[in-house]
């Protein structure tokens, strides 16, 4: 097998009635080609032609009555590339020549008696097959390239639009949509020659649309799930595409099964509804319509994030330009007068709206819709509640919430799998829900809020709750926890072991869940974005997951008051101040062995950042002199005594590499404008700096 | 062999074998950092100092707008600067290391020397640089040995923040 051989991977078919004679030239062909397949009758190879889309065919004589001027033109319609030899032997050479002449046929040749000539023939459609090939994507490239994007796009809202056709079938507008849609990537796929195939597959998903439109066919659940399972294809298929692959045998098997598909829903579309079925809130609804036509990435173009970091990155360093400036004027204040004093209040004036309005549009621009990151949900509650012959209605609330890129792409992976988790686990089936005197279709409630910098993400259901017992027992027996400790656990303790690795309660591994692995992903990728997940239950009434994440910042900006203790400058953000008291208003008190002092009737630890880390009180000396910031963050408060305040800033906060990323309490740096280096207190850390605070004010 | 690079001096009188470095005095030790590491040198300028005291870095300094931790020379060498009189420290030495910069302060820079390998003797470098793992090999050249600092061993540092017995902001 020569270079070219080993760059060839694509078929060739034999046509040949005698299967002795297939055997002696596939033997031939095994040096130069790994897929060869035979066929006995034209017939079969024809319709094989149009699947697999063979480069070389090669067709014996004697002459089949199929082996008509017409034949080979419906061979080479539907694959333009396709090479034919003719073999046989030489007296039938001249019955055959005029497919030779009209190029239908690339030459004859008769292997049984000049192997050599026939090897170096197959040699040169290899090779020429390749050279086609390189040039087409050479040519092509480009035109795949923006092809796959406009297809992605068009096809990213496929599956809510058939969704919404399935709630009202009769919804024209949805129609029309999905099929302007449908006919847009038709066409495209039609001009490429490696998605002929996805033209295909479109051409008979725009036909049933057609039907549909005419109202002769139903958009039926069983309608909906061929439509639902072609838009998953084709999305396949482009993502092959952006590869400048052929797709693989195993995926055109899949598109002509549903080709078949379709064909068979042509016959009869007025199939049964099945009984599980999925929806979107009415409002959601109603505003997705014909008017929704454009989706978001078609009014815009598409930034990469790290652009946007760049641009978010030289906003900020405006701000630090902003904040030198003021510093600037206001150590040269003698030096000008009342009229040049106003013009410089003027100008930082201005250049402090422009900076705040700059950095509030470019975290905007970072935004996504949650409508879009959780547009996949119904259909994997449609498909599972269908799976599992349950009933189940989703609704979801507040999507319309922007989060960053970052989080939408975890979230869009941890919803799929709590979602799955409620329909399967956490709903009973209908018979178990009327029994229970609840509704025979169960609700699974997704809830997005926003609130104070924390994102708020809840799932629930109505359903059975989670059975405490039925966690410690599995908790027990697999190792995970001692039998001991059963009885003192704590519901949320119990629940917590639900987000253990590999742990399951479903006895049971089905293709829905009972492999143990979601939930633990779920928490160690909400982990990673510094935030919680927290499970709440109650027998016979439901459960909800409650995921709560830090709006992230690539450029954190904050209002920050700086501090001075000894010859380090501490930036403490504005929101985690409480109060700033000087120490000779307090009184201090000493409980084992940790400073405290009373803040809002509660008992609360102080110290400078070195005291509250080492919690040793040895240079415990001129109090008086210093000032007390009270931080507080969530439930925790603490106090940090410090020498001196210096100022107030828009701080621009830098964090950390790698050398300084461990330094206990603090989250990066801001240059002052002096050109001076303040460290910024993390108020979450900082509040951990001293666990016993909390206890102190137990105690008290 | 030795050679020393002037500034004007083609870099193709080098050998293949031979390393590059930039040799530098602190305190009685003549150093040598790795010419690729090297990001540039300038005037040092005003360390903030860290909240909390580490076993390796003083703090971070402004470098035209970039945030830079400077590491403490004295501590990557295990020299005990209490007993000596004080340095002056007027330059800074800016790395990168696998993408991370930072600073170190240096007493002098001197020049920039190409060595090859038989420079390097196979004489144990804790003899030489009481112990500290951030030196890898000794040179010995006409001005004495040269202690080759290792810095990739810097980053492993970041880790000993936290567990470091700085004894506090004192």
């Amino acid at each position: 097998m020569d270079v070219a051989d080993k760059e060839f991977s694509e078929y060739i078919f034999v046509l040949s009635k005698d299967q002795e004679v297939f055997k002696s030239i596939e033997i031939l062909l095994r040096s130069h080609a790994k897929k060869v397949r035979h066929f006995s009758t034209p017939e079969e190879m024809l319709v094989e032609v149009r699947k697999k889309r063979p480069a070389i065919l090669i067709v014996g004589l004697p002459a089949d009555p199929f082996l008509s001027v017409e034949f080979f033109e419906q061979l080479t319609k539907p694959v333009p590339h396709l090479k034919t030899v003719l073999w046989g032997t030489a007296s039938e050479q001249e019955a055959t020549s005029k497919f030779v002449e009209n190029k239908l046929a690339e030459s004859f040749i008769d292997p049984t008696s000049d192997s050599k000539n026939f090897d170096k023939k197959i040699s040169e459609l290899i090779e020429k097959r390749i050279a086609e090939k390189r040039a087409d994507l050479l040519d092509m490239g480009e035109i795949i390239d923006l092809f796959t994007e406009e297809a992605t796009q068009l096809f990213g809202d496929l599956d809510q639009l058939l969704l919404q056709l399935e709630q009202i079938p009769l919804n024209v507008g949805v129609v029309d949509i999905l099929f302007r849609k449908i006919h847009s990537v038709k066409g495209g796929a039609n001009s490429i020659s490696i998605t002929q195939i996805l033209g295909a597959l479109n051409h008979e998903f725009e036909s049933a649309l057609t039907l549909v439109k005419k109202g002769e066919l139903l958009s039926s659940s069983d309608t909906i799930n061929v439509f639902l399972v072609a838009a998953d294809l084709s999305r396949k298929l482009i993502e092959i595409a952006k590869t400048k692959e052929e797709p693989s045998d195993e995926i055109v098997d899949q598109v002509f099964k549903c080709i078949d598909n379709f064909k068979d829903l042509k016959k009869d579309g007025n199939l049964p509804h099945s009984e599980a079925q999925s929806t979107q809130p009415t409002a959601v609804l109603a505003k997705d319509g014909a008017s929704n036509e454009k989706s978001q990435e078609e009014n815009g173009v598409w930034v990469s994030n790290e652009k946007l970091d760049s641009f978010m990155r030289l906003s900020g360093e405006l701000i630090v330009l902003k904040n030198y400036f003021r510093s600037f004027c206001k150590d040269n204040q003698h030096r000008v007068d009342e009229s040049m004093s106003r013009k410089l209040n003027d100008f930082t004036h201005s250049i402090n709206k422009i900076s705040d309005n700059q950095q509030a549009e470019i975290m905007s621009v970072r935004k996504v819709s949650l409508d879009h990151t959780f547009k996949k949900l119904p259909r994997i509650v449609r498909q599972t509640s269908q799976d599992l012959g349950k009933k189940v209605k989703l609704v979801m609330i507040g999507t319309d919430l922007g989060v960053d890129k970052t989080i939408a792409n975890v979230l869009s992976a941890c919803m799929t799998h709590m979602v799955r988790n409620c329909v399967d686990h956490g709903l009973e089936g209908p018979h178990e829900r009327e029994s229970c005197g609840k509704s025979h279709e169960g609700n699974v409630e997704i809830r997005a809020v926003e609130d104070r910098g924390i994102i708020q993400i809840t799932v629930s259901d109505d359903g059975r709750g989670i059975d405490r017992q039925r966690i410690l027992n599995k908790a027990i027996q697999n190792g995970l926890l001692p039998a001991e400790k059963k009885d003192s656990l704590r519901d949320h303790e119990i629940f917590d072991l639900l987000f253990l690795p590999g742990f399951s309660t479903a006895e049971k591994i089905t293709n829905i869940s009972g492999r143990g692995v979601g939930l633990d992903v779920v928490r160690s990728e909400i982990l990673n974005l510094n935030g919680t997940v927290r499970l709440d239950s109650e027998s016979g009434k439901g459960s909800r997951f409650t995921l709560e994440i830090p709006v992230p910042k690539t450029v954190v900006v904050e209002q920050a008051v700086i501090t001075k203790y000894m010859d380090t400058l501490i930036a403490v953000p504005l929101s985690a101040v409480a109060k700033i008291v000087s120490c000779k208003d307090l009184t201090f008190n000493e409980m084992n062995h940790i400073k405290t002092t009373q803040f809002n009737d509660k008992t609360i630890s102080v110290g400078t950042y070195s005291q509250l880390m080492s919690r040793n009180y040895d240079d415990w000396l001129d109090v008086d002199s210093k000032t007390l910031l009270v931080l507080s963050h969530k439930d925790k408060t603490l106090g940090l005594l410090v020498d001196s305040i210096q100022d107030q800033i828009e701080a621009v906060i830098r964090p950390f590499g790698a050398l300084m990323k461990n330094l206990p309490g603090f989250k990066g740096t801001t240059v002052l404008g002096d050109d001076s280096i303040a460290y910024v207190v993390s108020p979450e850390d900082f509040s951990n700096l001293d666990q016993r605070s909390e206890k102190c004010a137990e105690v008290a | 062999m030795e050679k020393t690079i002037d500034q004007s001096g083609p870099d193709s009188q080098i050998g293949l074998s031979e390393e590059k470095f930039l040799f530098c005095q602190d305190r009685k030790n003549l150093l040598a950092i790795p010419v690729e590491q090297i990001v540039e040198v300038v005037l040092s300028s005003r360390i903030s100092a860290l909240p909390k005291k580490t076993k390796h870095l003083i703090g971070a300094t402004n470098l035209r707008g970039e945030v830079l931790p400077v590491l403490d020379i004295d501590s990557l060498l295990e020299e005990s600067s209490a007993n000596e009189t004080s340095v002056q420290r007027k330059y800074a030495v800016i790395l990168s290391i696998s993408g991370e910069k930072f600073a170190l302060q240096i007493e002098r820079v001197r020049r920039i020397v190409s060595l090859n390998q038989s420079c390097f003797s196979g004489e144990n470098t804790a003899d030489f640089a009481h112990g500290s793992t951030m030196v890898s090999r000794i040179a010995k050249t006409k001005d004495g040995n040269v202690l080759i600092l290792d810095l990739n061993h810097t980053l492993k540092l970041s880790n000993t923040l936290n567990t470091s017995n700085g004894a506090g902001d004192e």
